[in-house]
């Protein structure tokens, strides 16, 4: 069977532009003006909450959360509420008219709880009142009659870690029979073997903190009644196509019934995804019973309670290696807890699975991997989305590994990391494209590697330096866990402008821009031309989810393929009209367009649109891309389940307070292969913001729950993101252009990647600063909190 | 919300609502506790703003240091407290409070009032053993700092009382101070613990000594530590000393708590590093004479 | 309760008749529709919501609009006068730091106060007062160094700049290699 023909399209363009440098092109890769950046400067973008100014009338839609982190629900009377001053009506599970879930992946999780609560942001009615705060007031009145049940805030009292047995417990999902949501394994090799066979053997236990996404826009959706029956809802969403759905199942319409447009987003790094449907929903619900707009509009303390984390981890590796040097066997079991419900907990088991050995040569394995319910806050998407977690793991090993041979962190990864022509530990051969090594190197030589390590080895006294190294690779869009397809739709006016539409959303990266530059390139047409829409149900085809790195290189490859097809119409066109000796002559530099041994005989592209009308050649496109199907064996971990990696490796510089235990990055250096440079400000945007994320995951963040569940960070006073006075003095950006052969012009993505390597490279940068061999093993926790530190000094021997 | 005329006209309407009034400064605090309902939302607020042309200022008087209680803390730092070498724990103390955009609106009065480990002015006039001056339709009444924050969030303030100023007597040449207070990141923080410390030196020997944590044992606002003063008091100022006033002396009298944030063994061993580092540093803005 | 206020915002007069408890950033949002000023927390913290109120920093969100009697109050909206772009505006695009623009409008107002008081401000000062916002995109360095670029087209005298022109040079448009 032939390929499809965007596949062949996307390999054309590949084959055709692979030795052309990126400096080359003219609008690829090069730092262009983002379209909204002139909006932004002016204060402009309506993001959702700002909208509300434009509806009249709208009423207000209150969740009132449960007082237990688990318990059941045994009576729920909101008489007195629907007696406050300004109450229009209380919503509670028995009022949804059609299905009360919005499980992301699997039907668990009730948007109004109705048989029983598992964690403290369960909602357990909705008050609709005139006023925001009207609404919450009588909140206070609703009375459930709760029978508190034993919580789970610790995911070792759920799971043994040893063997992954399931402890004896009051179920949280007593529905499903087990609190274990999913399973993943590798079985690759003769691990035994190997280990007995091994020269050193290293074995830790590490532990990885439950991060929040903190993105600086609450959330916020509106939904207005329309005169048909139908809803339009306005939310703050990644995935306006999966939130449709989810409203859809609760109000019991069909898709075409629900509307989702997705504003300017402030921020989402996976966290708008389960959110954005539940938001929606609440908001529909109240929308279709008041029959007027409502609005859902959270605080940043319900911000916290109310969306999912990252998944904490609890993991113990053994790594063995050869004399020389050679890794020759991991064996891991990890713990991922999922909190309260699923969201999208069995895929984030998934990746982690996958990456659990890291980007190495991996020949025998042995990997269990478990997803567990807790009543903790669900854990669901986040940047990243269980790689580094398994990533902190991984490459704390390395280190301790290279420490027991006795050799340099980077020449020990360098016997062992995936070059082309390797297979990965699942088997799948890599046989281009792989820039893992290029990036070292020039890492390496960015960030002064040698010198400093050298030198910061011999200095003493209370503020010491370290350096630390930590690799990554990244598999691209959602592999195997789903249909991995994207859309655009390219519209070319009368007047020769454009507009540009996808599915897919801007939370703020920016990667829609990386798009039109796509476009613009292929089209040659200034990007000025475009205009880009917001990603709307009911005006584009479904273009998946924005999630998984997967803009740039699925949405860029529809993108791609709905400008060649134009474009091929185009250069047909414009050789009649000017008379090139072929199609392919045709030269587009808009406004003008020739051929191009006759530059100066053009006509503009304004005429040549117009000639299109008149000739009925389609100027539009709906470009659409479809991943080559991935390929996954439940029993082994084997098989290709992405289809391509991005890699990257990062150099941290720190400097260590050894009386306090405060650690501060000095510098660092993070170089990714990504391909391609397309969007050369947002791949810059990523190295830097990555990077800034993933420190406050390495050093400060976590989201703490007390023993009985509810938690104690939910401000920006108590939980801690970098400010701008934690950030380090510089970040050093760069990337090794590899080439993917099914990526658009051969770019891969970045928005996860970048967070992947942060944390292990500082936490290594630490351990080289401590500079013990004891204390190198005990630092096996993240966020490395002064106290952390401080406590591991002191049980090395090295403070009192 | 009453806004006053004068200050005769607000403490008319304090004796006449106390206490169903809250006096309001900058609310960086006030507004907040209400936000979170960790205290009911009262019936009044009585807005200062009105009064702020009387009650801001920082002056020397009768050889003390005056500041007015709706002085903001920018305002504070406008004036000779960030440049004479003697008051150096307010530069300190102004990098660690909160982000630079609050203390716009934060005021001395506040902070005072506040009454919590964070308050972080608070600890550090306490190590100037300053005077709380609090007015009624009454009188006037003079409450030493130390006995005017009694434990966290309660004070010796009347309902119908409100702070018109602090004053603490000038230091003397050859002294200094310094404020520490650390956490996870820089800004924002609420201080893994914090400490504030007075220092006059005389010929090497300690002629004077304050020190303030932001909890001491018994007591959990902002204290003095006299014990640690007293034993430091008249001695010649070395590492060694300041050294075993750290591990031998303040553990005594140090009480810290665990809590989810951090652990009470961690809490004491920085109240050391503190009190060792703070007092290093007056002794180098001594001898140096700049901040 | 509410109150009758005289309120200038951007240049422009206004009479309010507020509610005693009404905050700032919801006279601004909900009654002035000057959306550029964000609630990201609530509490003082994330600092999208600051304005300045008579030259100075504000968190819109701690204070009550009745306070503010004769108060001027400068949102983004008004940083310059209609059709054109401040330069601080312009020193934000050119240094390209803009991602999701929510924390955008705080980091601005305070960018204006800092340059404002201090015309030629050292990095550290920069630091200090641009920290006052956070940022989860992380765009810090971006901003810190547009505060400085800023600081440079105020003192050449380029404090106001055409925006239709701003638009023509810069909208989707390649400004670097």
């Amino acid at each position: 069977m032939s390929k499809p023909d965007y596949v062949q399209i996307v390999e054309e363009m590949f084959a055709k532009t692979k030795d052309k440098p990126t400096k080359d092109f003219t609008y690829l890769g090069k730092h262009v003006v983002r379209w909204d950046a002139i909006s932004k400067i002016m204060g402009k973008p309506l993001f959702t909450a700002d909208m509300i100014n434009l509806f009249k009338n709208a009423v207000f839609v209150h969740s009132v959360r449960s007082k237990y982190a688990h318990a059941k629900i045994k009576k729920i009377d909101y008489s007195e509420a629907l007696k406050y001053p300004g109450v229009l009506k209380v919503i509670t599970a028995r009022d949804i008219p059609g299905i009360n879930d919005v499980g992301y992946v699997l039907p668990d999780q009730p948007l109004l709880a109705d048989r029983k609560v598992r964690f403290i942001g369960d909602t357990v009615a909705l008050i609709v009142a005139e006023s925001l705060e009207n609404a919450r007031d009588a909140g206070e009145l609703v009375n459930v009659d709760y029978e508190p049940l034993p919580v789970y805030t610790d995911v070792l009292q759920v799971i043994e870690l040893n063997g992954l047995t399931e402890k004896e417990h009051v179920l949280i999902h007593d529905e499903r029979g087990s609190d274990v949501l999913s399973r993943y394994k590798i079985r690759v090799g003769d691990v035994e073997k190997a280990f007995k066979e091994a020269s050193v053997v290293v074995e830790n236990e590490y532990r990885t903190p439950m991060q929040e996404h903190a993105y600086l826009e609450p959330e916020a959706a509106i939904a207005i009644p329309e005169p048909d029956g139908s809803v339009t809802i306005y939310a703050k969403t990644q995935c306006p196509f999966d939130t449709r759905r989810a409203v859809s199942n609760v109000l019991g319409l069909p898709f075409n019934m629900v509307r989702v447009v997705a504003p300017a987003l402030g921020g989402g790094f996976g966290g708008a995804e389960d959110v954005g449907n539940e938001i929606a929903a609440k908001a529909a619900l109240a929308a279709l019973a008041l029959k007027r707009t409502a609005v859902v509009l959270h605080t940043r303390e319900e911000s916290i309670i109310g969306h999912t984390k990252r998944h904490p981890m609890v993991a113990k590796y053994r790594h063995a290696a050869s004399k020389d040097g050679t890794l020759l066997a991991v064996d891991a079991d990890i713990v991922l807890d999922t909190g309260a419900y699923a969201s999208l907990g069995p895929f984030v088991g998934w990746r982690a699975v996958v990456h659990s050995t890291g980007p190495y040569k991996v020949r025998n394995a042995r990997v269990d991997l478990a997803v567990v319910y807790t009543n903790r806050i669900p854990a669901g998407a986040f940047r990243g989305f269980g790689n580094p977690q398994v990533t902190f793991a991984v490459e704390r090993q390395m280190d301790l590994l290279a420490e027991e041979l006795g050799m340099d962190p980077v020449e020990f990864r360098l016997k062992n990391i995936l070059r082309n022509g390797d297979r990965t530990v699942h088997g799948q051969l890599l046989d281009h494209g792989v820039g893992l090594e290029d990036a070292i190197k020039r890492a390496l030589e960015i960030s002064g590697w040698s010198e400093k390590r050298k030198l910061y080895s011999t200095l003493k006294g209370p503020a010491r330096r370290g350096i630390g190294i930590a690799l990554m690779y990244h598999g691209n869009s959602i592999g195997a866990e789903g249909a991995d397809f994207s859309t655009v739709s390219l519209i070319i006016q009368r007047d020769g402008s454009i507009i540009f539409r996808t599915g897919l959303t801007d939370m703020g990266q920016g990667s829609l821009q990386g798009l039109v530059n796509i476009a613009a390139e292929i089209l040659g047409v200034p990007p000025s031309y475009f205009k880009i829409e917001p990603s709307d149900t009911a005006a584009t085809p479904d273009a998946g989810p924005t999630v998984a790195s997967r803009s740039t290189a699925m949405g860029g490859n529809a993108t791609l393929v709905a400008a060649y097809k134009i474009r091929q119409r185009l250069n047909k066109l414009a050789a009649e009209m000017l008379g090139c000796a072929s199609p392919e002559d045709v030269v587009i530099e808009a406004p003008k367009v020739y051929c191009k041994d006759q530059p100066e005989h053009h006509i503009t592209w304004k005429e040549l649109i117009e000639q299109t009308f008149w000739k009925g050649i389609p100027i539009q496109e709906f470009g659409y891309y479809r991943a080559p199907p991935a390929e996954w064996h439940e029993e082994t971990g084997t098989g290709q389940p992405y289809f391509t990696y991005t890699f990257g490796a990062v150099v941290s510089d720190v400097e260590v307070d050894i009386e306090t235990g405060l650690t501060k990055v000095v510098e660092a250096t993070v170089v990714y292969d990504i391909g391609r440079v397309v969007n050369r400000t947002g791949a810059e945007h990523h190295g830097v913001g990555g990077y800034i994320q993933g420190m406050g995951y390495a050093l400060m963040e976590d989201t703490v729950h007390s023993e009985n569940g509810h938690v104690y960070s939910t401000s920006f006073s108590t939980y801690h993101i970098p400010t701008g006075l934690d950030i380090p003095e510089r970040i050093n950006v760069d990337f090794v252009e590899a080439g993917f052969i099914r990526g658009p012009f051969g770019a891969k993505g970045l928005g996860e990647p970048s967070i992947v390597a942060i944390a292990p490279s500082i936490v290594n940068a630490i351990a080289h600063a401590i500079g013990s061999k004891q204390a190198n093993r005990l630092l096996n926790r993240i966020p490395a909190t002064p106290d952390f530190v401080r406590g591991v000094l002191k049980r090395a021997g090295l403070a009192r | 919300m009453y806004r006053p005329k004068t200050l005769e006209d607000a403490l008319e309407f304090l004796s006449k609502n106390a206490p169903d009034v809250k006096p309001l400064a900058g609310g960086t605090e006030l507004l907040v506790l209400i936000r979170d309902k960790k205290i009911t939302t009262p019936k009044y607020l009585l807005d200062l703003s009105p009064l702020k042309k009387q009650l801001s200022y920082v002056k020397i008087e009768d050889g003390k240091v005056r500041i007015g209680a709706t002085t903001t803390l920018y305002e504070i730092s406008r004036t000779f407290l960030h440049s004479d070498v003697r008051f150096a724990g307010f530069v300190d103390t102004w990098k660690k409070f909160g982000t630079l955009a609050i203390r716009f609106s934060a005021t001395i009065g506040g902070n005072v009032v506040a009454g919590t480990q964070y308050s972080d002015y608070a600890t550090l006039l306490l190590a100037y053993d300053a005077t709380v001056k609090a007015v009624s339709s009454r009188g006037e009444r003079s409450i030493p700092l130390e006995k005017f924050i009694l434990d966290k969030r309660i004070i010796d303030l009347r309902p119908d009382e409100l702070v018109k100023e602090v004053e603490f007597a000038i230091p003397p040449q050859g002294s200094s101070s310094s404020f520490v207070k650390f956490d996870r990141r820089e800004l924002l923080i609420a201080g893994i613990i914090t400490g504030a410390f007075f220092l006059a030196l005389e010929e090497g020997k300690i002629r004077d000594v304050k020190i303030a944590f932001d909890m001491v044992k018994g007591k959990r606002a902002p204290a003095r530590s006299h014990e640690v003063e007293s034993f430091l008091l008249g001695k010649t100022f070395s590492e060694d000393l300041i050294e075993k006033a750290a591990e031998e002396v303040l553990p005594t009298y140090m009480e810290r708590i665990t809590d989810w944030w951090t652990t009470a063994e961690y809490r004491l061993d920085m109240s050391k590093v503190a009190l060792k580092r703070g007092l290093l540093k007056c002794k180098a803005r001594i001898e140096k004479g700049v901040i | 309760m509410s109150f009758k206020i005289n309120l200038k915002v951007n240049g422009k007069e206004h009479v309010l008749e507020v509610p005693a408890h009404e905050r700032l950033v919801d006279t601004l949002r909900y009654r002035l529709g000057l959306t550029s000023v964000k609630e990201g927390c609530g509490r003082g913290e994330c600092g999208t919501c600051i304005v300045l109120v008579n030259g100075l920093p504000k968190h819109s969100c701690l204070t009550l609009t009745a306070t503010l009697d004769g108060a001027e109050v400068l949102t983004l909206e008004g940083l310059a006068p209609e059709g054109k772009l401040h330069a601080i505006q312009l020193a934000y695009l050119e240094t390209r730091g803009v991602q999701c623009g929510f924390c955008t409008p705080g980091f601005m107002m305070m960018t204006k106060a800092l340059l404002d008081t201090h015309p030629e401000p050292q990095q550290e000062q920069v630091k200090e007062w641009l920290s006052s916002v956070l940022c989860r995109c992380g765009s810090y360095h971006y901003y810190f160094a547009a505060a400085k670029l800023a600081a440079k087209y105020i003192k050449e005298g380029k404090i106001y700049l055409d925006e239709k022109q701003v638009r023509e040079k810069y909208h989707m448009k390649v400004i670097g290699r």
